[in-house]
This record gives C-alpha cells, structure tokens and sequence, in this order.
C-alpha cells in the first residue's frame, strides 16, 4: 500500500516539475513580449 | 585556539588555492570535448542509449532530460532496496528496506543529499550500496555538473536558448571526471589503511570478553566519490569518525581537499568559459572570504569550550595534554581544530560527510554548519551546484547594482531584465520556503516533536537543521533528532526533491534565457564584475538573502541556546 503511494508521489512530484519547466518558459516568452510591446 | 590548529587551517587553504587552476583546466577539458581518450566508451554508451551526441539542446529539453533520468533512476534505487533480500551480494542475509526508507533513501542519493536515517553496515547489503547508492554518488555529482555547465554556456554563448547535450555532459562528467579522479583517491585511501573487501562482517571478542561484530565492505571506493562528489554518505553510520572510513591524518586532510577541489576548480572554469577570467578568481575570493569566516568563528566557540563544562570542574584550557575547549562529540585523533574545519568545508559544500558530531558543538558552533547550508551552500558548495548557486547571487548583485547606479543591469554584456530576475527569485525564494515551512509543521505536530530528543531551542535547532539539510541537498545530520518515522523520512524525502528540482528548473531557465541575448561591449558605465568593490557587494547580498532570511529562525534556535548556556543553562 505504502509502495503504492510512495511511487506514485514520485512521479507526480516529476511530472508536476516537468509542468514547471512549461511555466517557466511561459513566463520567459511572456516577459520578453511585454518588453517588446513596451519598447 | 592553537598554533597547530591554524597551521592546519593554513595549510588546507593554499593548498585548495594551488588546486584550482590545474583543477579547473581539467574540467574545462571535460566539459568542452577536447578530452578524448575515452572516446570509444563514449560512443558506445551513447549507441546504447540511442543518444545524438551532436544533438544542442533547448533548455525546456535539456532540463526535461534531467528530470526524467533523476525520476527514472530514483524509482529504480526504490525498487532495489525494497527487494535487496533477494539480490545478490547480502552475505549477511539483511532484510529488505522499509518502504518509508526506501522513499527517503532513493530521494537522498538521487539528489546529492545522501542523508541516512539508517545505520549503513546493519541496514543495506552490499548490492545496494555498489549499484545504487555508490551509483548515485557519480550519477547525482555528474547531475550537479550538468547544471553549472548548462548556465555557464547560457553566460557565455548566444545560442537561442540552447546549452548543449545533457546526455554528452553526464557522460563525459562520469567518465572523464569523476571515475578517474575516485579511482586514484580510492587506491591512495586504500594504501593509508581504509578498508576495501566483500568479506563477511568479523565477529571478535573485546578485553572485556564481549563479543562485537566488526562492519567490513567496499569502503574506499565509496569513500573516494562520496567526498569528491560532496555526496557524503558514509558506509558507516559514523561516517568519517569511523577509523575504517578515515584512518589518518593524511586521509582526513584528502577527505577535505577531495571535497573542495571541484567546486574551486569550477570557478576557474567558468571565468575561462566567460572569457573572464579575473570574474572567476572575484568569485573564488568572496567564497574565500566567507569560507575563512566561518571556520574562524567554529574553531573559535569550539576552543573556547562550554563554560559549564568548566563549572562543572572539567579542564578546558589548552594545554601540551590536553585540547582544551569542546571536546565533546569529537574524534580525539582529529581535536578541534580539524573538527571545526570539517564541518565548515562539508556544509559550505553540500557534502554532510562529519568526522565530528555537529550537535555536540557549541551552540554557535553548530550555527556555523547551518548558516552555510542556509546559504545557499555557495562557499565553494556541492560540485556544479556550488557555482549555480553563486551565480543566482552574481544576478542579483548585478541587478541591485544597477538599480543603485540607475542603468539597466548587465552581467557580462547581457541585459538581466524581468524574466531573468523572476528566474533568480523563484531559485531563491523556494529554498527558505521548503526549509521554513518544514520546520514550522514539524514543530508543531505531535509527529514531528516524537522525534526530539532535546527540548527547547535546541529542540528547534535539531529541526531547523534536519530540514536545512535535506532542502540544501547537504545530508549531515545534527544528530539529535530521531528521524526514522514515517512522518520524516516522508516529509525531509520530500524536502530534499523540492530542494533539488526546483530550484534546478529556474536555474536551468535563467541559463536558456541569458542565451538568447545580445552580448554587448563593455562600456564605461558597465558595473564591474572583478576586484574588491564587486566581491564586498557580492558577499553582501549573499549575507543579506541568505542569513536574514533566516535570522529569526536562527535566533529562536542557536542564539537563545548560546545566551542560555551563558547563564549556566543546557538543553
């Protein structure tokens, strides 16, 4: 049962940093548009 | 404070000093494929693997492969030592490993962390700690790498957000860097008496006509890599305290210099990729500086001794027959000063090896490990998260620098704007958080208190450190608290993967996105990044992110005890 949940938090934690790789280039790609936009 | 102990203090520094330019030649060799000799390895490795060597990663891509080979080779260490009682090489027939250490296991080795809530010798057979744990301390160390070198081609280049190969940099990392460098140290421990055998453990009998059972195993290989990767695990529980671990006088000293010598090196390299190279040796000098300040203050409150030791009629003052001050946790073949030393270099780096137990110290003492992990772990710091690290603060000081002088913040002839700042922010800000937050939920659940075995600040201190630990990926242990539940093992697991991913994906990201700008000309306006102006600034806002985050933390903790032990009080 414990393994079970163990092993599924793992890959969730992965996944959910995965998910931030994205975020993090949203955010890059958002604030370079902004700069532009400004300029 | 003695002679001897400065002269130790002394001798390690030049010698760390004589170390960084040929160390770091030697990796800048690694990491820019000019090394060779092992080509055919490589390529093999890389068929294998179905890996394009020639492929130029985008970051969001480079940063995605890490994450999936950390992930992968997590769950697989899980899987072994949840089965280890039917693999092979366990001479002494020991039980699998329980799932909640397994978890807390897979995540220490995986991320560099190499925390053990776990007595090495009685708890894992020798197949698991040759082909995962000693596999994890070249894997997580080459992992480490990858992140400088990644943010060092982002600096340097202008690529369009690509930094280079993460398979090719983990592999040249193990197979030019780390194997040959453990091999020579595992054969130099050997020769000085650390031991190195698949023999079954010794059972002897004692003067006393007790019968105890003498640990034996692969000690010298894992030793070598444990320290030159700052991973820190000990084959024993009583890592470099043990004499099988760290026999002499000699091994101690290679045990520290192992530890420093990448990180330093990787200064030089960097100041080389930024063809810069009086920026390498600026940084070299601010984590100097810190580094000297905080062995400084440790061997201090150490030589001075608890004054209630002295009340108590026991001899603190130095003498030809006697260290004087705390001796107590510490090894008396290694004193006071090489303990006060050790710690420091193991918590500026991420390593946690101890030859001394850390809780035992003064409470100022022991604020020194601490504050080095609270750092950020930069004073020279794990290899390639050291220098991540640092420059995460160089961003900063260059942008608060700009923000004095009302220009637009440059770092080697690129713009730092918003996303850039944002990235530095979120490294920085998720590493007080997970730290923070920890320590506040665990004390003030009923499950986090179970584990303490002293109350009051220094209570506080035992979780404050357990969980700086763990998020700084360091792995020492304040010793004090009992952290084999499943309320710890489960929540610092979880800590040392926060504590190593995110703040890896931001860094990652702030490397990507410098490499798609400008490089423009320095001009006269350009805020220097050599000599002591920018190193003084540095080390300023390093103090300033790092200690102020955590002061009040610190106060309640170590401050309050060393002003308690002052009144004649202990906890």
């Amino acid at each position: 049962m414990y393994d079970l949940l163990y092993i599924a938090g793992t890959i969730a934690f992965f996944a959910l940093m995965l998910a931030y790789i994205a975020g993090c280039s949203t955010l890059g790609r958002d604030a370079d548009a902004a700069l532009e936009d400004s300029t | 404070m003695s002679t001897n102990g400065w002269t130790q203090i002394a001798i390690f520094s030049l010698i760390v000093l004589a170390l960084t330019k040929p160390m770091g030649v030697f990796i800048l060799r690694v990491y820019d494929g000019t090394l060779g000799w092992l080509r055919p390895v490589e390529r093999m490795i890389y068929r294998v693997a179905g890996v394009d060597p020639a492929e130029n990663q985008h970051w969001t891509r480079y940063a995605a492969s890490l994450l999936i080979f950390s992930a992968a080779t997590m769950l697989l260490t899980y899987l072994v030592l949840r089965l280890q009682h039917v693999l092979p090489l366990n001479p002494q027939h020991l039980a699998a490993v329980t799932d909640r250490q397994s978890f807390e296991t897979a995540s220490s080795f995986t991320t560099n962390t190499n925390w053990q809530s776990y007595a090495g010798e009685s708890t894992m057979s020798y197949f698991s700690q040759m082909t995962q744990l000693a596999y994890h301390n070249f894997m997580s160390a080459a992992v480490g790498m990858c992140g400088a070198i990644a943010l060092a081609r982002g600096i340097a280049h202008r690529s369009a957000g690509k930094l280079g190969n993460f398979w090719v940099d983990l592999v040249r990392g193990t197979l030019y860097l780390f194997i040959p460098l453990s091999v020579v140290l595992a054969l130099v421990l050997v020769q000085q008496g650390v031991i190195q055998n698949f023999s079954a453990y010794v059972t002897a009998t004692t003067l006393d006509g007790a019968t105890q059972v003498i640990a034996m195993g692969p000690v010298a290989s894992q030793e070598a890599i444990k320290q030159l990767g700052t991973n820190g695990g000990g084959f024993f529980n009583a890592n470099a305290a043990h004499p099988f671990e760290n026999p002499t006088p000699l091994t101690n000293l290679l045990s520290m210099l192992a530890i420093f010598a990448i990180p330093a090196g990787l200064t030089w390299t960097y100041g080389r990729m930024v063809k810069n190279a009086r920026h390498g040796w600026a940084l070299w000098s601010a984590m100097f500086v810190l580094f000297f300040a905080g062995t400084l203050v440790a061997y201090r409150a150490e030589a001075r001794g608890n004054p209630i030791h002295a009340a108590r009629g026991v001899n603190v003052t130095a003498s030809a027959g006697n260290p004087g001050g705390n001796m107590e946790g510490k090894e008396v073949r290694f004193g006071i000063a090489s303990s006060a030393l050790y710690a420091t270099v193991t918590t500026d780096a991420s390593c946690g090896a101890v030859n001394a137990m850390h809780d035992s110290f003064t409470p100022i003492g022991g604020m020194v490990p601490l504050l080095n992990i609270q750092l950020g772990e930069l004073i020279f710091g794990g290899v390639g998260s050291g220098l991540y690290g640092m420059l995460i603060m160089v961003v900063l000081t260059v942008f608060i620098a700009g923000l004095m002088v009302g220009r637009t913040p440059e770092y080697l002839g690129k713009k730092i704007q918003a996303p850039e700042v944002q990235m530095a922010m979120l490294y920085v800000l998720a590493f007080p958080a997970v730290i923070l937050l920890g320590t506040a939920v665990s004390a003030t659940l009923p499950a986090g208190l179970e584990g303490l075995n002293n109350a009051g600040p220094h209570g506080l201190s035992e979780i404050l450190y357990a969980y700086t630990s763990a998020a700084g990926n360091n792995g020492s242990a304040f010793a004090g608290l009992t952290g084999s539940t499943y309320f710890y093992n489960t929540m610092l697991g979880a800590a040392m993967l926060f504590g190593r991913f995110a703040l890896f994906v931001p860094m990652i990201a702030l490397g990507g996105f410098l490499s798609s700008k400008k490089i423009a000309p320095a001009s006269i306006g350009t805020f220097p990044v050599t000599g002591p102006l920018f190193v003084t600034l540095l080390i300023g806002v390093i103090l300033i992110v790092g200690a102020l985050t955590f002061f009040p933390s610190l106060a309640l903790g170590p401050v309050v005890e060393q002003l308690s032990m002052a009144a004649g009080r202990v906890f």
